[in-house]
Order: C-alpha cells, then structure tokens, then sequence
C-alpha cells in the first residue's frame, strides 16, 4: 500500500523530488482523498486529562501572581515519547551514583544566551539566595502534592531507590570524579520552563526532563559540572560531581537533576537539593 | 468581522479575540474557553503532522503551555485560529526533529504508530452502509500511512492545505515560510502520495466526484469563533 518511510528524507533532498509533477486530473484525486480523510479528531481522554490538568496549573501559577510572559512556568508534562523509549528499555539497569557536597552559591542572571556555556564563577551567593526564596515563594501549585510527601512515604522512596541503586555494578566512576564548587561549574542557560519533579512520576518526570533538559547525546560533555537552568533560577552553593545538571523543582524547593555519564544503555539521574548537595532520589533510566 | 461564532454556539459566546484579550488581562477562565474550543482541531493537526498520537499528545501540550504563557504576542492581523495552529504545528515539528536527532533509526515500535493512529481516528462520515464504510475506513488509513512517507515540513503543508482547507496564505503565516514555499512543498507532497496511493486514485476516481476543499475554507473574517469546522467538507454531495 505505501513505501517505507525515509526519515532521512528533507524538502531538499532527491528523494523528495522523485516524483514527476501530476496532471491536474490526478492531483485533484490526490487532494480529494486527503480531504476525505481529514476532518475533526475528537481528542482521547488521556490527552484531554493531561491538558486540562497542565491547563490548571498554568493558572494556578498565574492567579499566585506571576506573569505567565515572563515567570518560568511549572507545568509538568508527560512525555509520552520519551515514556514509549523507556518502555522499550525496561528491565535494563546498572550505572553509576554520584557524590555531591555542600559549598557556596549561585544564581541564573537573567543574561540568556542560548545554548551557549559560560562560567558560573562570577555568581554571587546572596544574590542567589534571595532568588530562591522568591522561587519558593512564587509557585508551588503544581508539586502540592509532593509538598504533603509523608515521612513514611520518603522512606519508602528512599528503600526503593536503594533497591534501584542495588541493581547497579561495581564502584561508580563518580566516587572517584573530582568535584567542582557550583560557583565554578559552567552554565547553559535555557528559556525552558523549570520543571517540578514529582514522587508520584519520578520516572516519567525524570524521563521528561532528560528528554528536554539534555544536549543532543552527540555534543553532550559529562566530564565536568554544567548546570542547564532558565534565567532567574536560583539555587544555593555546593559542590557537585560531573554531570551535566539540570534545574527543577523538588517537593517545593528548588533542585538540581543531576545527569550521569550514561554506562552502556542506562544513566544515572539524582535529584539534588540545592544548597545542601543532598541526593534526594535516585533512579537509572534509559540512556538518551 | 468576529461574528463566525457557528450555528451551535451560545448567542452570548465570547469570539477568540475576545477570550485571548481576556486572558492577557487576567481572566482565569478565557484561555481555556478558547483552547478548548479548538482543541479538536488542533489535535487532528498534531496528530497528522507528527504521525503518531503520543508525539502528537506532546506537541500539543508544548503548544498549550507556548500559547499561554506567550498570548500577549498575538498580533491582531491574524486569527487567533492561524496562530493556535502555528503554534502547535511548530511544536509538532519541534518534537520531530528532536526526535530525529535521539535516534538515527526508528525505533521497533515506531511501525505501529500509523496504526495506532488508524485505531484512533473516528470516520467523520459514518454511513450505514457496511461495506461502504470500510472502504472509507481504508481509504482513511492508507491516507494516514501515505502521510508518513513525507517529510515532517512537507505532511504540515498538506496537512494544513488539503486536510484542514487553509488557504495558502494561511498556511504560510503558519508555517512561517512564503506561499510560494507552501505551494512547492504541497506539490511536492501531491506527487508522492500520487505514487504512493496510485491504487487508490485509479478506484476512487470514477467513484466520487472531484473536491475542492480549499476553495471552500476561505477566510471569513479576522477571527473564528467557534469550533465549527472551517476544513474538508464532510461529504462532496452537501456541496453541490
């Protein structure tokens, strides 16, 4: 019925010049069955419950007072993709942890520029932590249930990233990494919303984030410290182990999700909490 | 000017200009009166330029949060229509080439993507003739597979043009590319769909009459209202 489908195929490529311009007779046939088969799609009621409720979030955010143009918007998704190339990946594990120490402080400026990378040692500690306390402060509606995490439930967590930890082989190349104050580590900044990490969707928040959060596996450089963030986040010093870092929201506070040199088919990602170097969670996933 | 509110739609209804000006003011019920209001639309445009529905589910979610939070930057010499779809085409296509860039070769699964997305399109023409509506249904997923043998900015041209009836002009606001780029890669589209349903064609053409679903969805206003569908029409019959 239909060829394969080249995915290497661009509007400039031979392949997408291969065939002969149509008659007005066939191209009006071609055009007739694709408006046949266009027409309204009604939306799934997994997609509709996802919009609706990021759609809550988004305003909830902003009924807090902040401006949905400017404020880094949480708004937690679902990456459907990325949750069908982990399904694909289930079952394998083994990798690495990382160590992280308590240091000095940061924060993002607002000076975007881009994916490029720069040095984060001119950040100023107080500054940093005023910004964080306006980040606490400033959102929070979408982990209120991360925020109401009981104790209990945290141990939970915690024997089950033990467990998770377990699986994995050998000393990890991390226990050895030289480690860099956060002060010093290199920054990318984005203009990405920060995301909130969520005990109930660890996985797929984490998915999520190592999806959107992470160079091309290609460039993507985990020899030394460098922190992805959006302009205005905010997180105090510490010293962390190479990786390259990305910000996020963590039950309230703000976070680091620390991405590991991928070993084999599988990464290492830490949720780390700012200021303390704390390894809050843990958890192997698919290599990207 | 922003009266195509649709014959379905409450007398009182707010246009889209209307809730999207409300929202940038402030109004916590407006951005989601009006996304709603096209979320079917959308969802078809997402699903048929991204190929499959979890990509699709994930463009469409980028493009919500895109459209919130950046709404005070829709200009007005547009329809709130052709900047929703914008958005989402350009998030569909986001995902897609980041996807190309994860991965050199698709992935196991991938082949039931066009399946999947076969399962889940509702025939919008039910008839009560069996046999006639499995020759649509058919028709519909051999369209659909057809479609993923294009290029991602190739299927949103002819997604937009011939399956949805923009205007090219629309499309190539859309697209942000020029009309004259719209028409190449929609001829370009044509032509290999042309090699690809050629069976089809040949059945289909003595058939049915010919559609001319563009001619039928020009622009009607500055703004549209309502979620009535402004695409290909339902049946050729009801155009005559």
């Amino acid at each position: 019925m239909t060829t394969p489908h080249d995915p290497h195929s661009t509007p400039d490529d031979p392949t997408s010049r291969d065939a002969a311009p149509l008659d007005a007779a066939r191209e009006q046939a071609v055009r007739r069955l694709l408006a046949e088969a266009g027409g309204p799609e009604a939306v799934p009621e997994e997609v509709a419950a996802r919009l609706d409720a990021t759609l809550a979030d988004l305003v909830a955010e902003r009924s807090e007072g902040a401006d949905p143009a400017t404020t880094p918007v949480i708004a937690p998704v679902t990456d459907l993709a990325a949750r069908r190339r982990r399904r694909l990946m289930r079952g394998v594990l083994g990798a690495a942890a990382a160590v992280v120490v308590i240091g000095l402080g940061l924060q993002f400026t607002d000076d975007t520029i881009g994916d490029g990378v720069s040095s984060l040692a001119d950040g100023d500690p107080d500054r940093g932590n005023d910004a964080a306390g306006a980040i606490e402060s400033g959102d929070g509606s979408g982990d209120t249930q991360d925020d109401t995490t009981s104790e209990s439930q945290l141990d939970e967590f915690a024997e089950a990233d033990a467990g998770d930890q377990s699986q994995r082989s050998g000393p990890t190349n991390e226990d050895q990494a030289p480690r860099s104050s956060l002060a010093e580590a290199k920054r990318r900044t984005v203009d990405e919303p920060v995301r909130v990490i969520r005990d109930a969707h660890l996985r797929d928040d984490l998915v999520a984030l190592q999806d959107r959060g992470l160079p091309a596996p290609a460039t993507a450089d985990y020899s030394g410290v460098v922190v992805t963030a959006p302009p205005g986040f905010a997180c105090a010093e510490m010293e962390l182990g190479p990786g390259i870092y990305v910000a996020a929201r963590y039950r309230g506070e703000p976070a680091l999700v620390g991405f590991r040199e991928p070993v084999g088919s599988t990464q290492v990602a830490d949720v780390v909490r700012c200021g303390t170097g704390d390894i809050l969670r843990s958890m192997t996933l698919p290599a990207p | 000017m922003d009266t195509d509110r649709g014959p379905d739609t409450e007398p009182v209804e707010s246009t889209d200009v209307e809730l999207l000006r409300a929202h940038v003011a402030g109004d916590a019920e407006a951005f989601g009166v009006l996304f709603t209001r096209h979320r079917d639309r959308l969802w078809a445009v997402a699903l048929r330029t991204c190929g499959d529905p979890e990509t699709a589910a994930d463009g469409l979610q980028d493009a919500m949060i895109a459209a919130f939070r950046r709404a005070d930057s829709f200009r007005e010499d547009a329809r709130v229509t052709t900047w929703l779809h914008r958005i989402v085409v350009n998030a569909c296509l986001d995902r897609l080439r980041a996807a190309k860039v994860r991965r050199t070769e698709p992935l196991p699964d991938d082949t039931d993507d066009v399946e999947h997305l076969t399962r889940t399109t509702v025939d919008p023409e039910p008839t009560t003739d069996p046999s006639r509506a499995y020759e649509r249904t058919e028709r519909r997923a051999a369209v659909l597979e057809a479609l993923g043998a294009l290029t991602p900015e190739q299927r949103a041209a002819v997604v937009l043009v011939d399956m949805e009836g923009y205007s090219v002009a629309e499309v190539a606001t859309m697209l942000d590319c020029a009309p004259g780029t719209v028409k190449s890669r929609c001829s370009r589209a044509r032509s290999r769909l042309a090699l690809l349903l050629a069976d089809l064609i040949t059945t289909s053409d003595a058939s049915h009459p010919v559609s001319s679903a563009v001619d039928r969805n020009q622009p009607i206003g500055a703004d549209v209202g309502s979620g009535t569908r402004r695409g290909p029409p339902p049946v050729a019959e009801a155009l005559d």
